[in-house]
C-alpha cells in the first residue's frame, strides 16, 4: 500500500490505518528503537506507542515523507524510553556511545539556561548538512539520527569501520565549528 | 546544550536527508552503458540456454558443473563499470529446454516492457512494486531462493547485484550487494 494511501487511513480513522504501517514500516521503526534501546521487548513497546502517537497525530498532520515521520515519532519516544531507562543504569543499545560523540558538540550545561533558538539551530545544522556530499550526509544521518552502528554503515558503505569513524570525527568537527561561527555556543 | 538535547534537535533535520540516508547506495553508469551490459548479459543468458542442454551430448564442450550453478556475464569484466550481473543459479534439469527457452522468453518480454527491477524465482516473475529501505535483517534471507535470475535496476539509476532472494506468497524480497532491500510483486497479466 503506498504511503497517501495510509495517511488517507488515519485521516479517515480507519483502524486498518495501524496494521497497514505496521506491515511497512514495522521493521524500519522497530530497527531505529532496537538501535536506541538495544532490547527487543523496550524497543517493541515504543513502535506500538508510535503507531498510538501516530494515530493521535494524524489528522491534522499530513506527512509528505511517512517513513521519516514515523521514525521520528519513534526515535523521540525511544530517546525518552532511553533516559528512563538509564536514570539507574546504563543503557544497552548504542545511544550510549553516540550521545558520547556528541557530547564533543556541546558544554552539557542544560539548554534552560542558555537561549539557543531551536528552530535557528536545526535551520543551520540543516544548512551545514546541505553543503555536505550525499554519502557524508547520509553517513551522519545513519549514526545520529539512526543511531545506525559503525559496522552497519560500513558494510551499508561499503567503507571500513576506521575510515567511517574517521568520517564522522571530521564531519562532528566541522559542524562544531560551522556552529561556532554562526553564534550557536552549545 | 546537553547532548541528549542536542540530539533531539538533530530529529528534527530536514526529512529528506532521513529518507535518503535509508537508499540502497548507487552505482552511477551511464545510460548506454547500463543498456549494453544488459544487453550483452542477456545474450549470454540465451546462449547458455542454447547450450548447455547439448553439453551433455557433445563431449567437445567442457563437463556439466555439479552445482548446476551458473554465474554469468559478470559485465565488470569486459568494462570499468559497475554495470549488474545477471546470475542464473537454475536448479531445475539441465536437459529440460522447454523451460529454459520459456524462461528465456519471459526475460525478453520483461525486456521489452517497462518494467526495470525484475526477478525470476521458479519459473515466477517479480516485477518492482515498490521500494522499502530497512535495517537488513538476515532472517528474511534464511529461507532464500537456490533459483532465481534477473538484476535490479530502478528508474532513478539504482542498481546493485542481486545476491540473495526469498519468496512468499507473490511478494519477494531481494537484498542488494549495496546493502538494500527490495520488494517486488509477482507479476500478473
Amino acid at each position: 500500500m503506498d504511503d497517501a494511501k495510509i495517511v488517507q487511513l488515519y485521516w479517515e480513522r480507519d483502524e486498518q490505518a495501524i496494521p497497514a504501517t505496521a506491515r511497512k514500516y514495522g521493521r524500519y521503526c522497530t530497527a531505529i528503537a532496537k538501535n536506541i534501546l538495544g532490547n527487543n521487548e523496550d524497543a517493541e513497546e515504543c513502535v506500538n506507542d508510535t503507531y498510538l502517537s501516530a494515530w493521535n497525530s494524524m489528522p491534522p498532520h499530513r506527512p509528505s515523507v511517512l517513513s521519516a515521520f514515523l521514525g521520528k515519532i519513534t526515535r523521540n519516544l525511544s530517546l525518552n524510553r532511553y533516559r528512563h531507562n538509564t536514570a539507574d543504569k546504563r543503557g544497552a543499545g548504542e545511544a550510549t556511545v553516540i550521545l558520547d560523540e556528541l557530547e564533543g558538540l556541546v558544554s552539557d550545561i542544560s539548554s534552560v539556561e542558555q537561549e539557543i533558538d531551536r528552530k535557528e539551530l536545526v535551520k543551520a545544522i540543516n544548512t551545514f548538512l546541505d553543503t555536505l556530499s550525499s554519502e557524508k550526509r547520509s553517513i551522519f544521518v545513519c549514526r545520529y539520527w539512526y543511531f545506525d552502528s559503525i559496522s552497519n554503515i560500513a558494510a551499508h558503505f561499503g567503507m571500513t569501520e576506521n575510515n567511517v569513524s574517521v568520517n564522522l570525527n571530521r564531519i562532528r568537527l566541522k559542524l562544531h565549528n560551522y556552529l561556532l561561527e554562526r553564534g550557536f555556543e552549545l | 546544550m546537553k547532548k541528549e538535547e542536542f540530539a533531539e534537535v538533530l530529529g528534527d533535520i530536514n526529512e529528506d536527508y532521513i529518507k535518503e540516508a535509508r537508499k540502497p547506495k548507487k552505482n552511477r553508469i551511464s545510460v548506454w552503458i547500463k543498456w549494453v551490459a544488459v544487453a550483452a548479459c542477456l545474450a549470454v543468458v540465451v546462449a547458455v540456454a542454447v547450450f548447455v542442454p547439448r553439453k551433455t551430448t557433445d563431449p567437445a564442450l567442457p563437463d556439466q558443473d555439479e552445482t548446476k550453478d551458473v554465474e554469468l556475464a559478470d559485465s565488470n569484466d569486459s568494462d570499468d563499470s559497475q554495470a549488474e550481473d545477471v546470475k542464473l543459479a537454475d536448479n531445475n534439469d539441465p536437459d529440460d529446454t522447454s523451460d529454459d527457452a520459456r524462461l528465456q522468453e519471459q526475460i525478453w518480454e520483461l525486456q521489452a516492457g517497462d518494467s526495470l527491477g525484475w526477478l525470476v524465482v521458479d519459473d515466477k516473475i517479480y516485477v518492482q512494486s515498490g521500494v522499502e529501505y530497512r535495517e537488513t535483517d538476515e532472517d528474511i534471507f534464511l529461507g532464500k531462493a537456490s533459483s532465481f535470475t534477473g538484476n535490479y535496476q530502478d528508474g532513478d539509476g539504482c542498481d546493485g547485484d542481486v545476491y540473495a532472494a526469498y519468496a512468499n506468497s507473490n511478494i519477494i524480497y531481494i537484498k542488494l550487494d549495496n546493502g538494500g532491500i527490495v520488494i517486488l510483486e509477482e507479476k500478473t497479466e
